[in-house]
């Protein structure tokens, strides 16, 4: 079966119009602006590992970052995001944290795990060492149904612990 | 089965790593949503939206050249899908049985012009009374839904005498007992993409049972099951719900894509999946139970109620799961037991995590919490006193022969909680503002495998093929949904052969590659489907002439095996010949073996806002042998939290036939933030016949939380609660209208 194919966005060096750079890249979309970022990423450049799980802000599947903060990517319009720096899944650089939820045993049927890793990824930017209370606040947007979040937070626990000695 | 030598396992207890992690961890995990074909059309449901009426006319708009409709006339089949029975329609013809019930369907390119052509659907209704919960099903005044009495399933049955053994106990607990809707919420909706094949069609989706799929939607296709070929895609959670839903929303997508020769992906959005698909099934259940001077359980009578919803589905299966744990785990000589599933126009109930235990367990378990405050002795010694032990015979006869270990269980959760000496200082609690505090207990089991005969009818077969160059495929039609069948099956395989794991591999399911292992459900794929697995590496082994206990399989292989040559072999699961079951008189061994658990919960109770705040919950699960010991606390955390939302935060329910709550901002289900510290205890009384002595562990950490959470809100505030979920709400409700107070 194939993955969602990339249906030749055009890609240029320069901002132009509504232009946005995605994983580094810059882009000028075929789709309105007024469609969901979501379905832009998944759809037009076949970044699927971004997921839809509410559709309403609610479950934190979607979680991308936008100028390196977090953004539920299903409330967010294409047109937003004119001249912004939008960071996938595919295009994060967090071996420490994704090899920190392989370890512990954070990940079970997946469909959270990205928006868990990129939850992860924007906590540590801003507060390497987070406690346990800081952990569950900043990942208090993020649906799992899985794993009781026990493991979860102690993948963070071990990735800050990584980084530190990093 | 050999029980293997601790000492000498490589792969078989170890917390392997999962093998799906690394694609899961960068997003390039494949689900269904995912996937895409040339030419594809998106697919979308016209749904009812009247509790129960006759369909008069469905009349649709124009349709754009591009845009395929279809209602009922259209399937060149039987209109049902097929499963224990032919009550549910692929889609409604002549009458409408719940709101959401699918009437007709649109497939075209553009999923928003989709939408605006199905709001112009026109469909004329007549209203029928409508039956709209379990009590109303059994009074019986309005037409049945179901054959003559709306009753889907019924069981009953008495062991002694238990009129007069309660006419002889000097104590006799009484209660009724609610617990209400649950919803999975699997992070990954159902979804489906469908596509003409040969001259077929193939079926790749998120599911539990691909078998299921193919054997329920052959009749209304009117196509042989083999032309209906089915794959699982990676599959993001199911809890059961995935286990018969999906054959419906298979069938819709196959009738699209063979109506407009072209592939019809369906992904449901939260708001339709919560509307219409699965849920766990509300219950009622009233109940008595007696005692002795000696505090010894004399008798038991229960009536358990199953609101079953439109259609039959899995119910009766449920229904004999909820029968089979009412008695808990204790000895009793006089048991009067009736247990019903009744049709009602709700939503169809199903599969979910449990499946109709934890429902009992929640009154059993609650009766036994409330039995002990009234005799005044705590919870752990008064179950201690009657609790079922190696050599004893469950409710139904079953002699439990060994790997008994619920007795371990309870001990270990009592002494790391300190659970007695908590209990009697919470009772001493008086304050009247501020925080109490609480602790609560339950015992309980998971019978492992199909209920009764369901292991015997499935005659599960598993093959597995050794090639020199490639090493061992399993071929089985068991998925992984998160649960972590992938890894632990292959460990499995890796040991009984000792080749590394990375020369271990499992055949993606689909219908046309592997044989019919069974669905993945009811706990079974480690017990069963690993035994199978064992048992074939040992056949493997025999074809070139080793010992089941040798361990140099690879070299030998490779000396007596050409490099392009491969061995195979196959089992069929055999129910063991003193495992007897009498489904007709609800007598003998209905589960094959047992996993037992006992879980403590301790909570602080707000006593203003009757906010509770779960402080620890302490889970300990003997289940034979933990093939990977990081996957089973995976389970026991996991399950032990949704069981958390089930006992006090997942609040669904119906008015006049709607859901009131249908999407993830009403319907809540345990954050990060709601979680305590979870500990698990893993324990491990070793089957026999289990490989490497496995039973299974998929399920019960759910089933007894509900009533250790709602004891210890008892325990907290002094006053007994028989419903779930026991909301804040609940809470100050109960404590306001009842003057009353126990202590």
């Amino acid at each position: 079966m194939h993955q969602e194919t990339i249906n030749n966005p055009k890609k240029s060096s320069e901002p132009i119009g509504l232009r946005l750079k995605v994983n580094g890249q810059w882009y000028s979309p075929r789709s309105a602006p007024t469609t969901r970022l979501l379905d832009f990423l998944r759809r037009e450049l076949g970044l699927t590992g971004t997921k839809e799980g509410c559709g309403e802000g609610e479950c934190g599947a979607c979680l991308v970052l936008l100028n390196g903060e977090i953004v539920n990517s299903c409330l967010v319009l294409l047109g937003q995001c004119a001249g912004q720096e939008v960071t996938t899944i595919e295009g994060l650089d967090a071996q420490v944290i994704q090899q920190a939820f392989v370890d512990v045993g954070a990940i079970q049927c997946g469909f959270c795990t990205p928006g868990l890793i990129i939850a992860t990824y924007a906590l540590l930017q801003r507060n390497p060492r987070p406690n346990r209370e800081e952990i569950q606040q900043a990942l208090a947007g993020n649906l799992c149904r899985c794993t009781g979040y026990q493991k979860v937070i102690k993948a963070v626990q071990v990735a800050a612990d990584q980084h530190g000695r990093g | 089965m050999q029980k293997a030598n601790k000492t000498s396992l490589q792969y078989v207890g170890k917390p392997i790593a999962r093998v799906d992690a690394l694609d899961k961890i960068c997003g390039r995990a494949r689900y269904v949503d995912d996937l895409t074909m040339p030419g594809m059309l998106y697919g979308y449901t016209i749904r009812s939206t009247r509790q129960r009426a006759k369909i008069i006319s469905i009349q649709f708009p124009a349709l754009p050249a591009d845009v395929v409709g279809v209602t009922a006339k259209d399937i060149p089949g039987k209109n049902y899908v097929a499963l224990f029975n032919t009550d549910q329609p692929l889609l409604a013809e002549q009458v409408v049985n719940y709101i959401g019930e699918p009437i007709a369907l649109l497939a075209g390119p553009d999923m928003e012009i989709l939408k605006e052509l199905a709001n112009q659907v026109q469909i004329e209704y007549q209203e029928i009374p409508s039956i709209d919960n379990l009590e109303e099903s059994l009074v019986g005044n309005k037409p049945p839904i179901f054959g003559q009495d709306n009753v889907f399933k019924s069981y009953a049955y008495i062991k002694g005498n238990p009129a007069q053994a309660f006419a002889t106990s000097p104590t006799v607990i009484s209660g009724t007992y609610r617990t209400g809707y649950q919803e999975h919420a699997y992070l990954e909706t159902q979804g489906m993409l469908a596509f003409p094949y040969q001259s077929g069609v193939k079926i790749i989706g998120s599911m539990q049972c691909p078998f299921y799929i193919q054997k329920g939607i052959a009749p209304p296709l009117n196509l042989p099951p083999e032309m209906i070929v089915v794959e699982q895609a990676v599959t993001g959670g199911a809890f059961g719900g995935k286990e018969d839903f999906p054959s419906l929303l298979a069938g819709h997508v196959a009738l699209l894509a063979l109506k407009t020769g072209k592939p019809v992906k369906m992904i449901y959005d939260r708001h339709e999946d919560i509307l219409c698909t699965t849920k766990r099934h509300p219950s009622r259940t009233i109940h008595r139970i007696a005692f002795d001077q000696q505090k010894r359980l004399t008798a038991l009578a229960v009536d358990i109620v199953l609101d079953g919803g439109a259609h039959s589905t899995l119910s009766q299966v449920v229904l004999a799961r909820s029968a089979l744990s009412a008695p808990g785990v204790y000895r009793w000589a006089n048991i009067n037991l009736q247990a019903r599933a009744v049709a009602t126009n709700q939503v169809p109930t199903g599969a979910f995590r449990g499946f109709g235990a934890p429902q009992a367990f929640f009154a059993i378990e609650q009766q036994m919490n409330h039995a002990a405050y009234r005799l005044g002795i705590d919870p752990y010694q008064l179950r201690k006193i009657n609790l079922l032990r190696e050599g004893d015979a469950t409710a139904t006869g079953q002699v439990l022969k060994e790997s008994v270990g619920v007795e371990k269980a309870l001990d270990a959760v009592v002494n790391k909680t300190d659970f007695v000496q908590k209990y009697w200082n919470y009772r001493q609690q008086n304050s009247q503002t501020g925080k109490r505090k609480g602790i609560g207990l339950a015992a309980f089991f998971h019978g492992c495998g199909f209920t009764g005969k369901g292991e015997e009818l499935i005659k599960a077969t598993a093959t597995v093929d050794y090639l020199p160059s490639v090493g061992l495929v399993i071929r089985i039609a068991n998925v992984e949904m998160g649960q972590g069948m992938a890894t632990v099956l292959r460990q499995v395989g890796a040991e009984a052969l000792c080749i590394p794991l990375e020369r271990t591999h499992i055949l993606g399911p689909n219908t046309a590659e592997v044989p019919n292992s069974g669905p993945t459900v009811a706990s079974r794929t480690t017990m069963i489907v690993g035994g199978l697995i064992y048992q074939c590496c040992l056949d493997l082994k025999q074809q070139i002439g080793m010992a089941a206990e040798a361990a140099n399989f690879a070299g030998v292989a490779a000396q007596k095996l050409n490099p392009d040559e491969h061995i195979s072999a196959t089992r069929h699961y055999r129910v063991p010949p003193d495992v007897v079951w009498d489904e007709e008189r609800f007598v003998g061994d209905a589960y094959p073996v047992y996993s037992w658990g006992a879980v403590v919960v301790e909570v602080e109770v707000e006593l203003l806002t009757y906010e509770v705040t779960v402080t620890k919950l302490t889970a300990a699960h003997e289940i034979g042998k933990a093939i990977n010991p990081i996957l089973v606390e995976g389970q026991i955390e996991g399950g032990s939290l949704q069981g958390l939302g089930y006992a006090s935060l997942e609040n669904l329910v119906s008015h006049q036939g709607q859901l009131q709550q249908v999407t993830l901002t009403d319907y809540l289900i345990p954050t990060i933030l709601d979680t305590p510290e979870i500990e698990p205890i893993i324990l491990e009384e070793p089957y026999s016949l289990g490989p490497y002595g496995a039973k299974g562990v998929g399920e019960i950490p759910f089933v007894g939380i509900a009533p250790a959470y709602v004891g210890a809100v008892e325990n907290a505030l002094g006053t007994e609660f028989f419903e779930i979920p026991l909301t804040p709400e609940k809470i100050y409700r109960q404590l306001h209208t009842h003057t009353e107070d126990r202590s």
